[in-house]
């Protein structure tokens, strides 16, 4: 199966839920969506053999005030298994609740509490969301934010040798 | 942590100290010796890879990323080198050299790391001599990485364009030579360990894991294999020249600690049999498109997997066109086993937890990153 085959079985079934099913890169499948319709595009997507969660990519944009979420999602199915759909949507940080997928693959739970620990986007239905990588005590914001700054030295290095500092 | 004890269970904290693979905890709940329930607690060496990566630029991540996994230091890293081509547009660029140098690098690593996960796993059996063989029989593909990169360990031959430096005079001998060693090795290996009654009886039955549950809980290479479902990079997606390469992925359907470890020896065979190919492929050419300048990544995402030692590694790089990515997410074979832990380990024997437990081929550091 090619890319534009899969995006043809994808749309078949995701066009009623007012989802669009693209081609973004080879072997790579996009659908952009919101956070309401993600379970059951992820139940969507796991019946028609995408049934393989890869993982989670929580990325916060601090000028626009929103984080971005991609699922990739991959397949154990022989011809659908060169092929990887990412479901990608928007949330501002001020709401930044997401329902969880955790009931669709079990192994999206340990996905989802590290984008919890680690950016604070809050899962609803969670069975589990506690601390995973941070020391039990951490109590400073969640260090992938784009406020969190590494220790000033780091700048202070890179300004020394003449590296851009990212401006925010 | 919850207590579990009273009524007859005690719970018991396994860790974090070094249980041959990096600091991890396992908090078993026992109820005779069987595990009532057992929760894994990672975190004791995150350090932070994906925040750090943001800081550094393209070049400065090589030896940075590598870090979390110094035994399988390529196999981190050809992901990564992937998406940065991608998101500089050089892809079709890689010269044809480069590309079979990158397989024999990975699958020297594979060996290296795969030699590895036998030695320990010897270790918990009680088996001194595979240890000793594992480790001792590692140094000879440890010598032709590091006369092929200069490092023992951490190699940093992959860069964005291509490997870093082009093979040593007498590398092919030597390489052939190695392989015709290393598949001698594994016979005696199979006939002194993995054939071994004694063995099998430790192995056998103990931490089975389903199809199913691989599939739903997103389990990888050898684990994956291990339990019949097949599933393999270099054979799902093609990257790197691997689909002019003849070779098979073992598959087994047991789904138990003696399958995982088999795959672990098939692959090591494998492995050989994929460097012959590619030693006879190597053409004389360059092995690197150099990238004039500072490099910087078009302003958009790239998603690229490979299979590392330990199974699928994949990277989600963001590029906003600066010189240092915007958000670097690494997806671990290691923190993907991580989630049928749990499952897999409840109601073994406490004396069988430290087999099943490295059977996954679990590396904290890797996982924590």
């Amino acid at each position: 199966m090619n890319e534009d085959e899969v995006v043809a079985l994808l749309n078949g079934t995701l066009q009623p839920m007012n989802l669009v099913a693209a081609k973004a890169a080879a072997h790579r499948v996009k659908v952009v969506g919101s956070a309401d319709r993600l379970v059951e595009a992820m139940k969507a997507l796991d019946s028609l053999g995408f049934d393989y969660l890869h993982t989670i990519t929580a990325t916060d944009y601090p000028k626009t005030g929103e984080f971005e979420l991609s699922y990739w999602i991959g397949s154990v199915k022989e011809d659908l298994k060169p092929h990887v759909v990412q479901y990608v949507f928007r949330i501002p940080k001020a709401s930044a609740v997401v329902p969880t997928i955790s009931d669709v693959w079990p192994g999206a739970e340990l996905r989802e509490r590290e984008e919890w620990e680690l950016l604070g986007v809050t899962f609803q239905g969670h069975p589990n969301l506690r601390r995973l990588w941070l020391p039990e005590d951490w109590n400073e914001m969640p260090p992938l934010l784009k406020e969190y700054k590494l220790k000033r030295w780091v700048e202070e290095e890179r300004a020394r040798h003449g590296l851009v500092v990212r401006g925010e | 942590m919850e207590e579990q004890s009273g009524e007859g269970k005690l719970t018991v904290s396994v860790g974090p100290q070094h249980p041959g693979s990096g600091h991890f905890r396992i908090i078993v709940t026992l109820d005779g010796d069987i595990v009532a329930n057992a929760i894994p607690d990672p975190g004791f060496v995150h350090r932070g890879a994906e925040k750090m990566a943001e800081y550094r630029n393209y070049i400065q991540n090589i030896p940075h990323l590598e870090r979390p996994v110094i035994l399988d230091s390529s196999g981190i890293l050809f992901p990564y080198v992937l998406a940065v081509e991608d998101l500089l547009g050089i892809t079709d660029k890689v010269p044809e050299r480069a590309k079979y140098l990158r397989i024999v690098m990975a699958e020297f690593n594979r060996i290296i790391s795969h030699q590895y996960f036998l030695a320990i796993q010897a270790i918990f059996l009680g088996h001194s001599t595979q240890f000793i063989w594992s480790v001792g029989d590692r140094e000879v593909f440890m010598d032709l990485a590091a006369s092929l990169s200069g490092a023992r360990v951490t190699f940093s031959y992959f860069v964005p364009g291509g490997v870093r430096t082009d093979t040593p005079p007498g590398f092919e001998e030597k390489t052939l030579k190695a392989c015709d060693y290393m598949e001698r090795r594994l016979k005696e290996y199979r006939a002194m360990m993995h054939e071994n009654p004694f063995m099998k009886m430790r192995m056998e039955n103990v931490g089975v894991i389903g199809p199913q549950d691989v599939v739903r809980y997103g389990c990888v290479g050898p684990t994956a294999r291990a339990s019949g479902v097949i599933t393999d990079v270099r054979k799902d997606e093609p990257y790197s020249l691997y689909d002019t390469i003849d070779f098979h992925i073992p598959i087994y359907k047991e789904g138990d600690s003696m399958a995982r470890v088999l795959v672990h020896l098939d692959e090591m065979q494998e492995s050989c049999n994929i460097i012959r190919q590619v030693m006879k492929k190597l053409r004389p050419g360059p092995v690197k498109y150099v990238v004039k300048g500072q490099m910087r990544g078009r302003v958009g995402e790239s998603y690229a997997r490979t299979e590392a030692a330990r199974g699928m590694m994949s990277y989600h790089i963001i590029s906003d066109g600066l010189p240092e990515p915007y958000r670097v997410k690494i997806d671990t074979p290691s923190n993907r086993n991580l989630a049928v832990m749990p499952k897999l380990l409840k109601g073994l024997h406490l004396a069988d937890l430290p087999i099943a437990f490295w059977s996954l081929d679990y590396w904290p550091v890797e996982a924590d990153r």
